[in-house]
């Protein structure tokens, strides 16, 4: 039976790039018999993180055939170049590190740790192998006026307003890519004698037939999991954070610079994110529900708005949102494929949810089944690729806190506690402890973080380059300027 | 967790040096050339909400 209907459950940013990137590649085959449909429920309203991408999203936005200077005005994007960590590693006054998105010089061909080496002392490691977090000291934008479309001087993704961005892509997969959008809610699922789904139901719009369901339906996971009753895998032992509280800030003025980066500030209990769009800031403060109490978290969000210029009563009355830190055991189970939180959901720390989403998209863009019976090798392949994937990002995030020096709470003493390290880390930590990271050690072609960022991320929180990361900029400048290359 | 173990043990060092060295002179050119030519960014989006940005290609 071929692969013809595809049904997409659910709209937000997951089931519109997963529609449109479907939409997009088989509008490009003429006569392609492909059809897609994104069934969304007017009741059930959008979750509207995930509002930090990565430079992927600038090829997956060229593929939609949106042009990028629409997708900034409509969506109030802003230009994201890396993280900001503050407090990270001591949690001292001048504890600040950079993971920035621009590959270090020379990488991957020459070791970027020999060349901090050759300016160590004088500064950050980050300083030494890349010029993007002087770069975002300075709120500089990754590229001029006059430079084309998705191009960058250096390597950027992006801030965005979620709402906004959903409904582009709503207009856009409608109107230009014809993806069938039907608004309705989703009553029941009806199951075909091979254990398929076959249908879904809806009050206005009677039963709706694929072949291919994608669940895109949020952390409920309606399909995969409700349905299908595919297990979720809880990763709390790993990763504590399973609460945020997240606000809308507005700018103190129009001359306020807007930070070309997103902002991580480690608290007693968890972080403070901080994201800049070009319209308003997007804070929230993720913690573990296990060590701070929901009124000492206010309290510290409340603290960090007041300490950056936000107006007063601007974190009155934040939205709460709960999540299960984990994943589900597969991703894709007969003829159905979860995307996004349906799939699995995590704290934002490095903004993994939107990548997550591009790449299961383009998967199944890329190996998408011609008929049904080869679909269980896609599947399986599909998995692999994703469970790999999930273990490789949730090592990435508790790295962060693995190396963390911070002694003031029970939070930061527990997320250290061997027993809470997977051992996948523990091993490469140990390797690390006579060699840098290396491409050795994460060999897949399309790894999703790569040695470059472990790098950034391990040296940057050694003690003493974070306790010297600021006057070291300073310092940089002065030698910069005073140092003649004979190029 | 520590500058030395940013070197393998292997690693032919002096050839590793000149290397690290050239690449550490062309990060301090490009930073210099960022710091010079990039515009503030709320400046650069403001100029992208009036003019948009050339096509690429």
């Amino acid at each position: 039976m071929p692969i013809r209907k595809i049904v997409v459950v659910g709209g937000g940013s997951a089931g519109w790039i997963t529609a449109g990137l479907i939409a997009a590649s088989h509008a490009r085959i003429p006569d392609s018999p492909i059809e897609v449909t994104l069934v969304e429920s007017p009741q059930v309203g959008t979750i509207g993180v995930g509002e930090g991408t990565w430079p992927t999203m600038r090829s997956t936005l060229t593929q939609l055939g949106i042009p990028e200077s629409t997708f900034v005005k409509v969506c109030s994007a802003a230009f994201k170049q890396g993280t900001r960590f503050n407090s990270w590693v001591d949690g001292g006054k001048h504890d600040v590190y950079y993971h920035p998105f621009t590959a270090p010089a020379g990488y991957p061909e020459s070791g970027p740790a020999a060349c901090w080496q050759q300016g160590r002392g004088d500064l950050s490691f980050t300083d030494s192998v890349s010029p993007q977090g002087m770069v975002c000291d300075r709120n500089l934008g990754p590229k001029q006026a006059g430079t084309p479309e998705y191009a960058g001087i250096l390597n950027y993704g992006y801030h965005l307003d979620a709402g906004k961005f959903a409904d582009l892509l709503t207009s856009h997969c409608t109107r230009t890519l014809g993806v069938r959008h039907i608004q309705d809610h989703i009553t029941d699922i009806h199951t075909a004698e091979n254990g398929d789904i076959e249908s879904v139901q809806t009050p206005s719009h009677g039963r709706i037939a694929g072949d291919l369901f994608i669940d895109c339906s949020g952390m409920r996971s309606m399909l995969l999991g409700d349905h299908l009753g595919i297990p979720f895998v809880d990763q709390s032992r790993v990763l504590f954070n399973d609460t945020a509280l997240a606000v809308q800030v507005p700018y103190a003025d129009d001359g306020t610079p807007i930070a070309s980066q997103t902002i991580s500030s480690a608290r007693e209990a968890g972080w403070i994110w901080d994201i800049g769009l070009s319209s308003r800031r997007g804070v929230g403060y993720v913690y573990s529900s296990r060590h701070g109490s929901e009124d000492q978290a206010r309290e510290a969000l409340h603290a960090y708005l007041e300490a950056t210029g936000a107006p007063p009563g601007a974190g009155d009355s934040p939205r709460k949102i709960s999540f299960s830190p984990g994943f589900r055991e597969k991703f894709w189970h007969r003829n159905c494929v979860a995307v996004g939180m349906a799939s699995g959901f995590i704290e934002p720390l490095e903004a993994s949810a939107l990548v997550m989403v591009e790449l299961s998209a383009r998967m199944i863009v890329e190996e998408m089944p011609a008929n049904r019976s080869v679909m269980e090798i896609v599947a399986r392949r599909f998995n692999d690729r994703f469970r790999y994937r999930w273990a490789r990002i949730i090592d990435f995030l508790k790295l962060h806190y693995v190396l963390s020096q911070r002694d003031d709470t029970a939070y930061w003493r527990d997320n250290r506690s061997k027993e809470s390290i997977p051992d996948s880390l523990q091993e490469l930590l140990e390797l690390w402890r006579f060699r840098p990271p290396s491409q050795t050690d994460f060999p897949h072609v399309d790894e999703i973080f790569s040695a470059a960022s472990y790098q950034y991320v391990l040296y940057g929180m050694n003690p003493d380059s974070a306790r010297t990361s600021r006057t070291s900029t300073r310092s940089f400048r002065r030698r910069a300027t005073n140092t003649s290359f004979t190029a | 967790m520590n500058p030395d173990s940013a070197r393998g043990p292997y690693q032919p060092v002096e050839a590793q040096r000149i290397k690290a060295r050239q690449l550490f002179e062309q990060n301090i050119r490009a930073a210099n050339r960022c710091l010079a030519t990039l515009p503030p960014h709320r400046v650069l989006l403001e100029q992208i909400a009036r003019h948009g940005l050339p096509a690429a290609g």
